[in-house]
């Protein structure tokens, strides 16, 4: 019987550490394996799933692509080459030229370095709003939490794209009007979540032993509440960004989102969608990244969400 | 007399809700910069201006002209279409309503067919080649955005092979002629369905699969089919249907990228056109509209959770 080990804790331990004990040396209130803390479990799992590993190289590689790969080819991105328009992908022009013959490789990471900064920025705010609105809900409770509530069922019931395309009206098309667009109402799905996660936490019976024990607030928040908040907001996090990075790039190609000069991936979309019967790798090589670079955040939310929820863990 | 006073509530904060959204959307269309007509009276003399700018009541300042919406809006009289002229928002629903809700039905039920198999699918066969096959599948189908499906798409089978045209919409006889330039729309649209409904089905099945009353037909001695079928299809089907309405919403409403990829003429593409022309009174009436759909919708949404699952109640308040 000593010797018998189900295949899950081997998966999660070492062999030696999840040893069985013999029933003589029995000390029922001894933990013989060592104790992991939470984080350590979660990276322990993630680092166990392959899919979750590839993801992780896939956005190692892009963002370092984002950071020197414009520089790498020795090709400048505005630099307009008359002589070289519409060129096919070669070897000095990797990517090939667009329409005015500017080098498509650096536009791209160019781009994908507009495109993230707006996804991570906008990410941030709705976490920020998010956690601070929901955290007021579940503090205060009551009439505050009910009118709060109310808010945002009428937020939520905007048609969401609707007013997106209005404010960026209102307020240009430029990067201040597309984080105001992209943010205003979609806080509301990180406040719904912070405010149920922290009123289900309150009422939990851990929770509720640990004051009985006499722990004090701040022994709480930081034990109990946040952990348990942070795993939901990662995972709100993995999911934001590759939604943000597509609703800019649909923004700019409706022709409501970035204008001018600035180069996203929706506007290289845009511009190459212009010419894609004759030049297609105009069209496919921003696709393609954007595709790249949403695919890697969901497989590694996919990923993230297994290993920091200990309870699908079978 | 729960039942009816939760009701009069749901009404009452229906209302209030339409209510802040035409607000918002009409001092938003009164801070945008510039109007509808600036731009047709640019070569005009003053005097056509003026009398134009009359016509539509443009002249009068901003909170008369709030009032006079608001007054139509109760109504149901949300006025001419400034850059058409005659046309009302009833007409261009009318006209446009159908293209947009062809081609969502169309998308919605090749998406929710496949993706409601792909998830029995997967959930049958867990941990088995099929259950991996769907869950990357449809992983890569969430990670590619309908507007690049669509664009490649239209790239590869009508630039390229000329199999199917490469924009358009059949123009008489909506519901059924011209099929074949709504293959490639459709085909663009269903996939994310496909991705969200195997999902959700594999998920609520496998918690279906782990229930009591499984286990007790299975030791009955029932046949894997018999189980499947019967006791854990029915029952994983309440977050399907709970969701669908949304779905049907969703799809009357139109999809912006899509029609604009393949210049379809239908809700999304002229709502986005209506934006950007500032054409006040067809932008309130879409967006009034769309509004009531959604909130119309997510009600019903709240009644289905308590028919088709006895175990929550109207009282309890709780989504």
């Amino acid at each position: 019987m000593s010797d018998y080990q189900p295949a899950s804790t081997s998966r999660i331990l070492t062999p030696a550490e999840s040893r069985r004990v013999d029933w003589q040396q029995l000390n029922a209130e001894k933990i013989n394996r060592p104790v992991i803390t939470y984080w350590q479990g979660a990276r322990r799992w993630l680092l166990k799933n392959p899919i979750a590993v590839f993801a992780m190289i896939l956005l190692l590689v892009l963002i370092l692509l984002i950071l020197i790969g414009p520089g790498l080819s020795g090709a400048e991105y505005i630099k307009i080459n008359a002589a070289a328009k519409n060129t096919a992908p070669n070897a000095i022009y990797w990517f090939g030229t667009d329409t005015l013959g500017r080098d498509l490789w650096s536009r791209v990471w160019i781009g994908a370095r507009l495109s993230l900064l707006i996804a991570l920025a906008c990410s941030a705010i709705k976490l920020v709003v998010g956690c601070a609105y929901g955290g007021i809900m579940a503090y205060f409770g009551g009439k505050v939490d009910l009118i709060m509530m109310r808010i945002i069922e009428i937020l939520d019931s905007f048609p969401y794209l609707l007013i997106t395309l209005l404010i960026m009206m209102v307020i240009g098309k430029n990067v201040a009007g597309l984080l105001t667009a992209m943010c205003l109402t979609s806080w509301v799905s990180t406040a719904r979540q912070v405010r149920g996660q922290l009123m289900q936490l309150r009422e939990s019976e851990y929770v509720q032993a640990s004051q009985m024990l006499g722990a004090n607030p701040a022994h709480i928040i930081i034990k109990h509440l946040l952990p348990n908040t942070v795993s939901i907001l990662i995972l709100d996090l993995c999911s934001s960004i590759p939604d943000y990075i597509f609703t800019e790039a649909s923004l700019s190609f409706l022709g409501m989102g970035l204008s001018g000069d600035v180069i996203s991936l929706g506007v290289l979309i845009s511009d190459g969608k212009a010419k894609m019967q004759f030049y297609p790798f105009q069209l496919l090589f921003p696709a393609a990244v954007l595709c790249i670079a949403v695919l890697a955040f969901n497989m590694l939310g996919d990923g993230l969400r297994d290993a920091l929820d200990p309870r699908t863990i079978e | 007399m729960k039942v009816f006073r939760y009701l009069i509530k749901r009404l009452l904060i229906a209302l209030i809700t339409l209510y802040i959204i035409a607000t918002a959307t009409f001092f938003l269309l009164a801070l945008t910069p510039g109007d509808a007509l600036s731009a047709r009276v640019e070569k005009l003399p003053d005097q056509v201006t003026e009398r134009l700018y009359e016509k539509y009541g443009l002249d009068k300042p901003v909170m008369e002209r709030y009032l006079i919406t608001m007054k139509g809006l109760l109504h149901g009289d949300f006025g001419e279409s400034i850059i058409y002229e005659g046309q009302t928002v009833q007409d261009i629903i009318a006209e446009k309503g159908p293209v947009s809700a062809r081609l969502g039905l169309q998308q919605m039920i090749l998406g929710v067919g496949v993706g409601l198999l792909l998830g029995i699918l997967a959930a049958v066969k867990k941990g088995k080649f099929w259950d991996y096959f769907v869950v990357v599948l449809a992983i890569l189908l969430i990670s590619v955005p309908n507007l690049i499906f669509a664009l490649l798409l239209q790239m590869v089978f009508a630039a390229r092979l000329k199999w199917f045209p490469v924009i358009g919409w059949p123009s008489a006889g909506q519901w059924f002629s011209g099929w074949k330039y709504t293959v490639l729309p459709t085909l663009a649209g269903c996939f994310g369905y496909i991705a969200a409904y195997s999902r959700l089905l594999k998920a609520s099945m496998l918690d279906v699969m782990n229930q009591d009353y499984v286990l007790t037909a299975e030791s009955k001695g029932l046949t894997h089919r018999e189980v499947i079928l019967h006791h854990v299809l029915r029952n994983s089907m309440i977050p399907i249907i709970t969701r669908l309405p949304m779905t049907v919403a969703m799809c009357i409403t139109g999809s912006f990228f899509i029609e604009s990829v393949f210049s379809i003429p239908g809700l999304g593409l002229y709502y986005v056109n209506a934006v950007a022309a500032q054409d006040v009174p067809i932008v309130m009436g879409e967006t009034v509209i769309i509004a009531a759909l959604y909130i119309f919708v997510v009600f019903i949404t709240d009644i289905l959770y308590t028919i088709v699952d006895p175990r929550i109640r109207i009282s309890g308040g709780k989504r």
